[in-house]
C-alpha cells in the first residue's frame, strides 16, 4: 500500500498535515464512499480540519473537503453537508496525530512514516480533551543474527 | 452381491476399465476446469511483452505434470474425491468466515437494553456554532434512521454498548485510539447490526 496523502489541520495560523481520518466513521455510518483518484489516496478525499474554541472549549470542525465523486468530478463540503460551511465532528473520539519536523523514516504504507515528533491531540465526542507532543527517534532496524532462522543464514563452504 | 459380480464374468482388464471410468470423468472435468481458468489472452500478451512467455521447456514440463496428475487421478480417484470434498468444505467454511459481518461490538461490550426513544433522549449535540442539526445524534441522524429501519423483526433488541480504548475490536482485532460507543441490534444475544455514535 502506498503512503497516503494526509488530511490537513489548521493549527494556529498554519496548515499542518494530519495523519488521522476523523471523517471515516461518519462515512462508514452513512454509507457514503468516494472514488480513489490514485493509489496515494485510497479514501478518495482530503479534508481540512480546524479546532475552533468556544467558551474555553476546543471543538473539531471539518472546514473544507475535496472529495472525488468520480475520477473527474470533485465535490466539496456543501455537497456532502448541504448548507453548511463547517461541520462539528461530534462522532470523533480518539487521537489526532500531526507529524512535525523532519522525516526520519519513510515507509511506503498508509501513515506509517516516522517524523521528528508528533503532535497528539485527544478528543472526546469532538471536544479537545488534551494535547501533547511525542519526540520520535530513528527506528532501530538492526537485525540480530541470532534471530535469523538457520535456513536463511549464509552457508559456510 | 459377490455372486452378482462373479456372474458378470468380466476379465481383469474390463474391471480395470470400469474402475478407471469415474477417474477418467474427474480427470477430464479437472483439465477442462484448469483450461478455462488459464490466463486470459490479455494477460498472456502482457507476460509476452515482459519477456516472460512460456518456453518450450515449460510447455513440456507442463505436459509431464498434467500426465502424472491425470494418471494419479485415474488410478487414485477415490482418494482424490475425498481430498476434493474436504477441500471444498474448507473453502466453503473460509468463504462463510470471510463474508461474516464485521462489527466492532461484541456481546461482552453490551451495557443495557433500551428503547429508541430512550436512546435518543441523551443524544442531542451541544454545538456553540450551531452548525449541527438539532436532531438526535446530530449529523448521524440519517444513519440512525437507517439503523432503526433495519430493526423490523419483533425479536430484535436495541442495546447500548461501550468498548474501552485498549480493547481490540472486529474480526481482525483492530486497535483504536479512543473509546467506542453506540447501539447494537441484538437477537438471542447475537450482534446483527451496530450504530456507532463515537469512535476514531
Amino acid at each position: 500500500m502506498t503512503a497516503q496523502v494526509a488530511e490537513r489541520l489548521i493549527y494556529g495560523d498554519k496548515e499542518i498535515p494530519l495523519f488521522t481520518n476523523p471523517l471515516s466513521l461518519y462515512l462508514k455510518q452513512t454509507g457514503i464512499s468516494f472514488e480513489s483518484p490514485h493509489t496515494a489516496n485510497w479514501r478518495g478525499y482530503v479534508g481540512t480540519w480546524e479546532i475552533i474554541e468556544s467558551d474555553g472549549v476546543g471543538r473539531l470542525y471539518l472546514v473544507k473537503l475535496l472529495a472525488h465523486k468520480t475520477y473527474e468530478e470533485i465535490i466539496g463540503l456543501s455537497d456532502v453537508f448541504p448548507s453548511l460551511d463547517k461541520v462539528f465532528a461530534h462522532w470523533f473520539t480518539g487521537e489526532l496525530r500531526c507529524p512535525q519536523g523532519a522525516q526520519l523514516e519513510y515507509i511506503h504504507m498508509g501513515y506509517a512514516s516516522t517524523y521528528e515528533y508528533d503532535l497528539l491531540m485527544n478528543f472526546k465526542q469532538g471536544v479537545l480533551v488534551e494535547k501533547h507532543a511525542r519526540h520520535n527517534t530513528m527506528p532501530d532496524r538492526e537485525v540480530d543474527p541470532a534471530n535469523i532462522p538457520p535456513f536463511l543464514r549464509k552457508q559456510s563452504v | 452381491m459377490f455372486n452378482f459380480f462373479n456372474s458378470l464374468q468380466l476379465t481383469w482388464r474390463a474391471w480395470l476399465c470400469l474402475y478407471t471410468l469415474p477417474g477418467l470423468a474427474i480427470a477430464v472435468y479437472s483439465f477442462v476446469k484448469s483450461y478455462k481458468e488459464r490466463p486470459s489472452e490479455f494477460a498472456r500478451n502482457i507476460l509476452k511483452a515482459m519477456g516472460r512467455e512460456t518456453s518450450v521447456r515449460q510447455h513440456l514440463e507442463n505436459i509431464l505434470v498434467y500426465s502424472i496428475a491425470g494418471t494419479c487421478i485415474l488410478l487414485g480417484w477415490p482418494i482424490y474425491l475425498v481430498w476434493w470434498v474436504v477441500e471444498s468444505k474448507r473453502e466453503a467454511a473460509r468463504l462463510v468466515e470471510q463474508n461474516k459481518s464485521d462489527f466492532d461490538c461484541a456481546p461482552e461490550y453490551l451495557i443495557k437494553q433500551l428503547s429508541p426513544s430512550e436512546a435518543e433522549s441523551t443524544s442531542y449535540i451541544v454545538d456553540p456554532l450551531r452548525k449541527t442539526p438539532d436532531v438526535p445524534f446530530g449529523h448521524l441522524n440519517q444513519a440512525w434512521g437507517l439503523f432503526l429501519c433495519d430493526m423490523l423483526d419483533p425479536r430484535d433488541e436495541l442495546w447500548s454498548f461501550f468498548i474501552p480504548q485498549d480493547k481490540p475490536t472486529g474480526k481482525w482485532g483492530n486497535a483504536h485510539s479512543g473509546d467506542i460507543s453506540g447501539f447494537a441490534k441484538v437477537q438471542d444475544g447475537k450482534i446483527l447490526g451496530e450504530f456507532i455514535t463515537e469512535g476514531d
